[in-house]
C-alpha cells in the first residue's frame, strides 16, 4: 500500500469538522498524546480524533478517508490488552464512545438493540433494575465500551459456562471500507445471511469493518448462585480440585486462580487478611435454579475440594461474603503495581488438562528470565494471565521481559495451546502470530481482509499485514 | 471427464470410485461424473487438488450429497471418514473424522458420560460435518448454544487443494481471525473438513420429557408462553401438528408438545411438574412424563424423524418472531398458509421463537410471512430472510452490498468455484 | 522537569493504564474524553514530566477540569490517587505559571479578602441578579438558576449574635460558618445553631469567620492557603470544640490543613490539635442524643446526597443517615449513586460550566428516580448545583441541608 501524498493537515481537520461537527473532532499536542496509548506499553500518535454520533456520520468519514488515503484506527475506552487502539501511521482516531445509546431493550424476547459505545455496565446495571443481565463480563466491563467488547471478542470470569461475547451477539450493523453499511443477523440465531458475518466480525478487532449497532442477547439473572473460595498450598492442588469439579459433571460459571504473589500483591492493596503463605487461592462459583441442587454441588464441590487438602475452604453465605470472595481477584491485576511500576500481561490459553504444566512453565520461565511473574488464570477455560513485573525505563530488563513473553507464548503453543485467549493479537503478538498458525492459515486470514477492506483502510498493520 | 475419474481412482483406489449405480449416495436431479469416497485428509487434499486444475466441480456429503449444480462433477461421500479419534476426558473434547453419522456420535458419547448437545440436521444420515456444515440452530440452540459454538478446531482442504489447520482444544481463542466459528454454516463452499475437533460437556445428570396432546399447535404455544414467563428455561420447547408429531406419540389425537429439560434432579422434578401443570391448563387432553432412559431415547428419536421430514423438504417456510410472540407469529401463518391443523406440518421452537410451516408455495409465501414476522420481531430465516427484510425497507442496495461480500469471500476462497455448486447466492 | 513533578513522578508511573477509571470518572462519562479522565490526567502529567508535550491552553485544561472528586481512587487497582496527584500538578503549574486566567485568580484572592467578598455577593443580589433577570433566557447561567440562586445583603455573622447562649450547656462550640454558607446560605446557617442550642450546645458565632483557604489550595496557591490556615486557627484555635456545616471546610479544616503544613515541623503540631477538635455538623450532632426531641406531624420521603469531601475524604457517610432517619415519619430512600459527584466541585462549576452541568443531570436524574420529596445533603456548594440541575429539569423537590431537616422537626 502506498500513499503518494498525506492530505494537508488543516483539510483533514476542515473535513472532519464538515461531517461530525467542532465538538466531535478533537486535535492539538496534548490530546493527541492522550489517544496515543491504550493499557499496553505501546505507543503512537494520530492526526485527529472524531467521534462520530451516527451511522450516516461514519459512513462519511469513510468515504472521505478512503478518497484522500488516510487510514482508520477504531477505539472505544482503550482499555485493550494488545496494542489494537494505537495510532498507525498516517490515521484518525474513530471513536465511538459518543454512539451510546440503547435503542432498544425487548426483555420478553431477550433482546436488546445497543450502540457500540454503551459501556458494558451500563447495560448491566439497566437490566439489573428487571433481573436480566447480558452474560459477557470482562474484567474492564465498567470501562471498555461495547464496541471494544466485541472488537476483541472479549473474555471474562464466566466464559466457562456462558461462553464469550460471540456468543451473545444476534447480529450487527456495520460500514466497512468502501463506506457501505451493512446489517447482517437478527434478532436470534437463525439471521445471518449464509456465511455468518457477525461471528467474523467478532473479535476481528477493527480491521474489517467499523460497528454501529449490535443486537445483543440477554438473559434473565439465574435464580441462585454460590460462592466459595479456597486457598491451597501449591498451584497443582487447585489444578487438581478444577479438574474435579469438572469431571463430577457440574459446569461452575467461575473458577478464577490466583498464585502467592497476586495473593500478596492483592493483600497488599486491600488488607483483606488473604493468607500470605497460600500457594494459590481459587474462587468458584455455580448458579442455577434455586430448587436445592446447589447446595447438593456446594457438597460436592466441598468434597473435592477437601481431596486436595486445601489451607482454608469458605462459602460464602451473604452478598458481603461473596464480594469480599471476589475483592481480591478484582483488584488483582492493578494490584501489581504495588510491586512494579510496569507489568506486561500475557493471555495464554492451554487445554485445560495442561493446567499444572503451564504453572510449571510460567514458573520455570520466571527464573530463566530472573522476572517476577504473577499468576491469575479463569481456570476453568485453561486461560492465564501471567503477570511479569518489571520497570519500563529499564531498557535491559524490558528485553528480558520481551523475551519472556515470547517464552510464555512458546510454552503454551508446546502445550496444544493458543497465544491469545481473550486480549486479541492487535499489534503486540503480531510478531509471533506464524509460530501459531502456518502460513496457509495466516493466507486465510488474509482472503477475508481483503474480501472486506481490499484497499487496507480499517486499522491497518493489525493481527496480520496484508 | 473420464480422465478426471481415471485421475480419482489411482489416487483413491478403484474400489473408492464408484460410477455405477450411484443413487443411494445422491439427492437432486443431476448426475456427477463419480462418487469419490477418501479415506484419509491427505485422499481429500489429493482429490480437491486433482478437480481444481481440472476444472471440476466437487460436493461433499456424509451419506447423501446434494447434486444441484454438479452435473459431471465429483460427489465425495466421507462414509470412510466415520471414527471418532480421539475423545479427551479431562479437556471435554473429542477429535471426529467429518463422516461420523450424527446420531452415532451422540450416542457413542452419552456412553462415555459425555454430552455433544446439537441435534442432527437429518436423523437418518446427517454426519458431524454435515452439523457444522450447515449450522442450523437446532432446537437445544437456546440453552446450549448453536452448533458453531461447538467446533473448536478443524483441518480442511481448501478448494485449491491446500490443507488448513486452525483452534486448539482450548474453548477460548481469539488468536487472529475467528475462522474457526465462522465455518459453521458455510456448507462447504469455502472447503472440505477432514477432522473435526468439538467442545463437549458433560452429559445431563437428569433429563426428562414432558409430552402432552393438546387441541392444536397454538394452545401449545400459550403453554410454552407461561413457562418463559416463569423464567423456566428448558432445553427444548417444541410442539408440532398432528401427523408428524405421530412420530413423537402415536395415537395422539392432536398437535404434540415436547418438552425436554436437563437439569440437576430436584430442579429437573419441579420443572416437569411446572410444565406439566401448564400444559394442562393450556388444554392438553393427555400429558405424559417420562424419565425413563429407553422412552426417553426412543421419544427423543421420534422427535428427530419428525425434525428430519421437515428438514429435508423444500415445501415450508421458515421464520422466527420475538420468543413471547409465536402465538402471534402461528396466527399469522394461519393467514398465509391456512389452517395449520389441515396442513402437512406445523412446528415451533418456542424459546427461539422459530416457526415451520408447510407451505404450497414457499417462495411467494415467504414474502407475506417475512412481513409479518417483522413486526413480531423476526424475519425469515438466512439469506433469503436478509433479502426480505431489505426489500421491506426497499434497500436493494443494502442486499445488494451483503451478497457482493459474501461473493468476495467465497471468490478469495475459490477462485475457480469448484466446490458447492448447488450453493448459489 | 520541575521539582514537584519529579517527587511524584513515581507514583504517576504506577498507573498502568489500565482505565479502569473510566467508569469512576465524572468528567469522563461526560462525552467520552480521553484527556478528561483520570488515566488521561496521569499520562498526561507525565508527559509534561518527560518534556514530551507543553503546559499549554489544553493543559491547563486537563487539570483544571477535574473535581477532585476521589472516585478514580477507589476504583484504581493500583491505588494511584489522581486527584492527588492533579492537586500536584496544579501546584506545579502555579508556580511556573501563576494562576491564570484573571476571572479565577480574581475570586481566588477575593476569597481571602471578607469585603471584597461581601461586596461580590451584595453585587449579585442587588444589582447582579435583577440585571440578569431582565435579561430573556438568562435564568440559567453557566447552569446554575440565578433566580433561587440565594445570596444575602446582610451576612449571617452580621444577622446572629456572638454567643448563643442556653441553660446548662452540655457542650460549648464555636461554629465555623464557611464564605458560603456565610453569604449565601444564611437560614441554612440559623438552622445549625437551631439544632446545636437544642441540642444543648452553646454556640460561639466568632465575629471574624476567615476563608478555610481550600479554593485556594486546590488550584495550587499553597501560600494564601497556609496564610488562611493560620489566620482560622488563629481565631478558631481557643475553643474546645468547632464544628463545620459544609463538608469542604470540614474536610479542609480536618485533613487537607495537615497535609499543607507537612513541611512545616514546627507548625504542625498547632494544626494537628486543631484539627483534631474540629467536627462536620452531623458528625457532632450524631453524638448528642437528639433523636427524642425531634417530631414531625406530616410523612416524607427524603434522601441524601454524599458530598465528595464527607464520603471520601473524611469518610463521614452513616452519621448524616443516622439523622435523617430518626426524623419521625421520615421515610429514607437511597438514591442511585448517592455518593457520586454532582458536579460542583468548586469552580469547576465556573469554569467547565457545560461538563459540570451534565454532571449534575445525572445526579438530579437520580434524585427524581428515587421518588423522595426532599434531598438532603452536607455542603453549601452541592446544595447549590442539585437545585439547579433539578430546577433545569423542572424538578420541584427542594434541597436541603441535614440541618434544615432537622431543624424543621425541632419544635421552638
Amino acid at each position: 500500500m502506498t500513499v503518494a501524498q498525506k492530505t494537508d493537515q488543516n483539510t483533514l481537520v476542515e473535513a472532519l469538522i464538515n461531517i461530525a461537527g467542532e465538538q466531535d473532532v478533537v486535535t492539538g499536542r496534548v490530546a493527541m498524546y492522550a489517544y496515543g496509548y491504550d493499557a499496553t506499553l505501546l505507543f503512537g500518535v494520530p492526526r485527529a480524533v472524531v467521534f462520530p454520533e451516527s451511522t450516516q456520520e461514519v459512513v462519511d468519514i469513510v468515504n472521505y478517508c478512503r478518497s484522500t488515503g488516510v487510514n482508520i484506527v477504531p477505539r472505544g475506552a482503550g482499555t485493550n490488552e494488545s496494542g489494537g487502539t494505537i495510532p498507525v501511521d498516517n490515521c484518525i482516531i474513530m471513536n465511538c464512545c459518543r454512539m451510546k445509546k440503547i435503542l432498544e431493550v425487548d426483555l420478553d424476547n431477550y433482546v436488546a438493540i445497543i450502540e457500540p459505545g454503551v459501556v458494558n455496565y451500563d447495560i448491566q446495571e439497566m437490566l439489573a433494575k428487571y433481573g436480566y443481565y447480558y452474560p459477557p463480563d470482562p474484567a474492564s466491563y465498567k470501562a471498555s465500551t461495547m464496541g471494544g467488547n466485541v472488537g476483541e471478542c472479549s473474555g471474562g470470569p464466566k466464559c466457562f459456562k456462558y461462553g464469550v461475547t460471540r456468543d451473545y451477539i444476534y447480529g450487527m450493523e456495520f460500514v466497512t471500507s468502501d463506506g457501505k453499511v451493512r446489517w447482517v443477523g437478527g434478532r436470534d440465531y437463525c439471521s445471518e445471511p449464509f456465511y455468518d458475518i457477525t461471528r467474523m466480525m467478532c473479535g476481528s478487532e477493527g480491521t474489517l469493518g467499523y460497528m454501529t449497532k449490535f443486537a445483543i442477547r440477554i438473559e434473565p439473572i439465574p435464580a441462585a448462585k454460590r460462592t466459595m473460595l479456597a486457598f491451597y498450598n501449591e498451584p497443582v492442588d487447585a489444578a487438581q480440585s478444577v479438574a474435579d469439579i469438572v469431571a463430577a459433571g457440574i459446569v461452575p460459571t467461575t473458577l478464577e486462580m490466583m498464585d502467592n504473589l497476586i495473593i500478596n500483591t492483592a493483600e497488599d492493596a486491600t488488607g483483606a487478611g488473604l493468607p500470605r503463605d497460600a500457594g494459590a487461592m481459587l474462587i468458584i462459583e455455580v448458579d442455577g435454579p434455586a430448587y436445592g441442587d446447589l447446595d447438593d454441588q456446594v457438597k460436592t464441590i466441598t468434597e473435592v475440594v477437601k481431596k486436595a487438602n486445601p489451607k482454608q475452604f469458605k462459602i460464602a453465605t451473604t452478598a458481603a461474603e461473596v464480594d469480599a470472595c471476589w475483592l481480591a481477584r478484582r483488584v488483582a491485576i492493578g494490584s501489581v503495581a504495588h510491586r512494579a511500576p510496569s507489568y506486561s500481561m500475557q493471555d495464554i490459553t492451554v487445554p485445560r488438562s495442561e493446567f499444572p504444566q503451564a504453572v510449571a512453565g510460567i514458573v520455570q520461565t520466571s527464573k530463566d528470565y530472573d522476572l517476577d511473574i504473577g499468576i491469575l488464570a479463569h481456570a476453568g477455560d485453561g486461560n492465564f494471565h501471567p503477570l511479569v513485573l518489571f520497570d519500563q525505563r529499564n531498557a535491559e530488563q524490558s528485553e528480558r521481559v520481551h523475551k519472556a513473553e515470547a517464552a510464555l507464548v512458546k510454552l503454551a503453543l508446546d502445550l496444544g495451546g493458543t497465544m491469545s485467549g481473550e486480549h486479541g493479537v492487535g499489534l503486540l503478538k503480531k510478531p509471533l502470530l506464524p509460530n501459531e498458525y502456518a502460513p496457509v492459515t495466516i493466507d486465510a486470514f488474509r482472503k477475508i481482509k481483503r474480501a472486506f477492506d481490499p484497499i487496507n483502510r480499517m486499522n491497518p498493520t493489525k493481527i496480520f499485514d496484508l | 471427464m473420464s480422465q478426471i475419474v481415471e485421475q480419482l481412482k489411482s489416487l483413491l483406489g478403484a474400489d473408492n470410485v464408484i460410477t455405477k449405480d450411484m443413487t443411494k449416495y445422491l439427492r437432486g436431479g443431476e448426475q456427477p461424473a463419480a462418487v469419490a469416497c477418501p479415506g484419509t485428509g491427505e485422499e481429500v487434499a489429493a482429490l480437491v487438488k486433482a478437480a481444481a486444475d481440472a476444472g471440476v466441480k466437487v460436493n461433499v456429503g456424509g451419506a447423501v450429497v446434494d447434486t444441484t449444480g454438479l452435473s459431471g462433477g465429483i460427489a465425495v461421500v466421507m462414509k470412510r471418514m466415520n471414527k471418532i479419534l480421539e475423545i479427551d476426558r479431562n479437556n471435554l473434547t473429542c477429535w471426529v473424522q467429518p463422516g461420523m453419522p450424527h446420531k452415532e456420535f451422540c450416542d457413542a458419547l452419552l456412553k462415555e458420560g459425555l454430552y455433544f448437545p446439537p441435534e442432527p440436521y437429518a436423523v437418518s444420515t446427517s454426519s458431524v460435518a454435515g452439523c457444522i456444515g450447515i449450522g442450523d440452530p437446532d432446537s437445544k440452540a437456546f440453552k446450549y448454544m448453536p452448533p458453531r459454538t461447538y467446533i473448536i478446531a478443524y483441518e480442511m482442504v481448501l478448494p485449491t487443494g491446500e490443507p488448513m489447520k486452525i483452534g486448539s482444544k482450548c474453548i477460548k481463542c481469539v488468536s487472529g481471525l475467528d475462522l474457526i466459528h465462522f465455518i459453521a454454516g458455510t456448507r462447504a463452499t469455502l472447503g472440505i473438513f477432514t477432522k473435526i475437533l468439538v467442545k463437549l460437556q458433560p452429559a445431563p445428570v437428569c433429563r426428562s420429557i414432558v409430552l402432552a396432546d393438546l387441541p392444536n399447535i397454538t394452545t401449545a404455544a400459550k403453554a410454552f408462553l407461561s413457562i418463559q414467563k416463569r423464567r423456566l428455561f428448558v432445553s427444548r420447547e417444541n410442539a408440532i401438528t398432528n401427523k408428524l408429531g405421530q412420530h413423537i406419540w402415536s395415537g395422539a389425537k392432536g398437535a404434540v408438545a415436547f418438552v425436554d429439560i436437563e437439569e440437576f434432579p430436584k430442579a429437573n422434578v419441579e420443572y416437569a411438574k411446572i410444565v406439566e401443570a401448564e400444559l394442562k391448563i393450556a388444554g392438553a387432553t393427555a400429558t405424559k412424563i417420562i424419565s425413563d432412559e429407553k422412552e426417553y431415547a426412543s421419544a427423543e428419536l421420534g422427535w428427530l424423524k419428525a425434525r428430519e421430514a421437515v428438514n429435508l423438504t423444500d415445501k415450508k417456510v421458515r421464520f422466527t418472531v420475538g420468543a413471547s410472540n409465536v402465538v402471534k407469529g402461528l396466527d399469522a401463518a394461519k393467514g398465509v398458509v391456512g389452517a395449520l391443523e389441515d396442513g402437512e406440518f406445523a412446528l415451533i421452537e418456542a424459546q427461539l421463537g422459530k416457526v415451520t410451516v408447510a407451505s404450497a408455495n414457499p417462495e411467494a409465501d415467504a414474502v407475506k410471512l417475512n412481513k409479518a414476522a417483522m413486526p413480531l420481531g423476526g424475519n425469515v430465516s438466512g439469506l433469503l430472510g436478509s433479502k426480505l427484510r431489505c426489500d421491506e425497507y426497499s434497500d436493494q442496495a443494502m442486499f445488494d452490498n451483503i451478497t457482493q461480500l459474501l461473493h468476495n469471500i467465497r471468490k478469495e476462497f475459490d477462485p475457480k468455484g469448484i466446490l458447492a455448486p448447488g450453493i448459489q447466492f | 522537569m520541575g521539582d514537584i513533578l519529579a517527587e511524584i513522578y513515581e507514583k504517576l508511573n504506577t498507573c498502568g493504564r489500565c482505565g479502569f477509571c473510566h467508569g469512576a470518572c465524572k468528567t469522563y462519562k461526560k462525552d467520552g474524553a480521553e484527556f478528561y479522565v483520570a488515566r488521561g490526567r496521569v499520562q498526561l502529567i507525565k508527559a509534561l514530566a518527560d518534556g514530551k508535550i507543553d503546559s499549554d491552553h489544553d493543559y491547563e485544561n486537563v487539570i483544571n477540569s477535574c473535581l477532585l472528586c476521589g472516585e478514580c481512587a477507589i476504583a484504581c487497582p493500583s491505588g494511584v490517587k489522581t486527584h492527588e496527584l492533579v492537586l500536584a500538578a496544579r501546584r506545579d503549574y502555579k508556580l511556573k505559571k501563576g494562576i491564570r486566567p484573571f476571572l479565577k485568580s480574581l475570586i481566588l484572592s477575593s476569597m481571602t479578602k471578607p469585603g471584597r467578598l461581601k461586596f461580590g455577593f451584595n453585587f449579585f443580589d442587588g444589582f447582579g441578579k435583577n440585571a440578569m433577570r431582565r435579561l430573556d433566557g438568562m435564568q440559567f447561567f453557566r447552569g446554575i438558576d440565578v433566580y433561587t440562586m440565594p445570596s444575602s445583603s446582610n451576612p449571617f455573622v452580621a444577622q446572629a449574635p456572638e454567643v448563643v447562649s442556653v441553660s446548662a450547656p452540655k457542650k460549648r462550640v464555636a461554629f465555623f460558618v464557611g464564605c458560603f454558607m456565610n453569604y449565601a446560605f444564611v437560614s441554612t446557617a440559623h438552622s445549625v445553631v437551631k439544632v446545636l442550642t437544642k441540642a444543648g450546645c452553646e454556640v460561639t458565632i466568632p465575629r471574624e469567620q476567615p476563608c478555610c483557604g481550600l479554593p485556594q489550595y486546590v488550584y495550587g496557591d499553597f501560600e494564601s492557603a497556609r496564610a488562611q490556615a493560620k489566620k482560622t486557627i488563629a481565631t478558631f484555635g481557643k475553643y474546645d470544640t468547632i464544628v463545620t456545616a459544609c463538608g469542604s471546610c470540614a474536610s479542609m479544616l480536618k485533613k487537607e490543613m495537615l497535609e499543607l503544613f507537612q513541611d512545616d515541623p514546627s507548625y504542625l503540631p498547632t494544626v494537628k490539635a486543631f484539627s483534631a477538635k474540629v467536627f462536620e455538623f452531623s458528625e457532632l450532632v450524631s453524638t448528642l442524643g437528639i433523636e427524642e426531641k425531634l417530631h414531625s406531624d406530616s410523612p416524607q420521603i427524603v434522601t441524601y446526597h454524599d458530598p465528595c469531601h464527607l464520603v471520601r475524604y473524611l469518610k463521614v457517610t452513616d452519621q448524616p443517615r443516622k439523622l435523617l432517619k430518626s426524623v419521625p415519619r421520615l421515610q429514607y430512600n437511597e438514591m442511585f449513586e448517592a455518593n457520586r459527584c454532582c458536579g460542583a466541585a468548586g469552580l469547576v462549576m465556573v469554569f467547565y460550566q457545560e461538563l459540570s452541568t451534565k454532571i449534575t443531570a445525572d445526579k438530579a436524574a437520580n434524585i427524581i428516580n428515587s421518588g423522595a420529596e426532599t434531598v438532603a445533603t452536607s455542603c453549601p456548594a452541592c446544595m447549590l448545583k442539585i437545585n439547579s440541575g433539578l430546577k433545569l429539569k423542572g424538578s420541584k423537590v427542594p434541597v436541603k441541608h441535614v440541618a434544615d431537616v432537622l431543624a424543621e422537626a425541632l419544635r421552638d
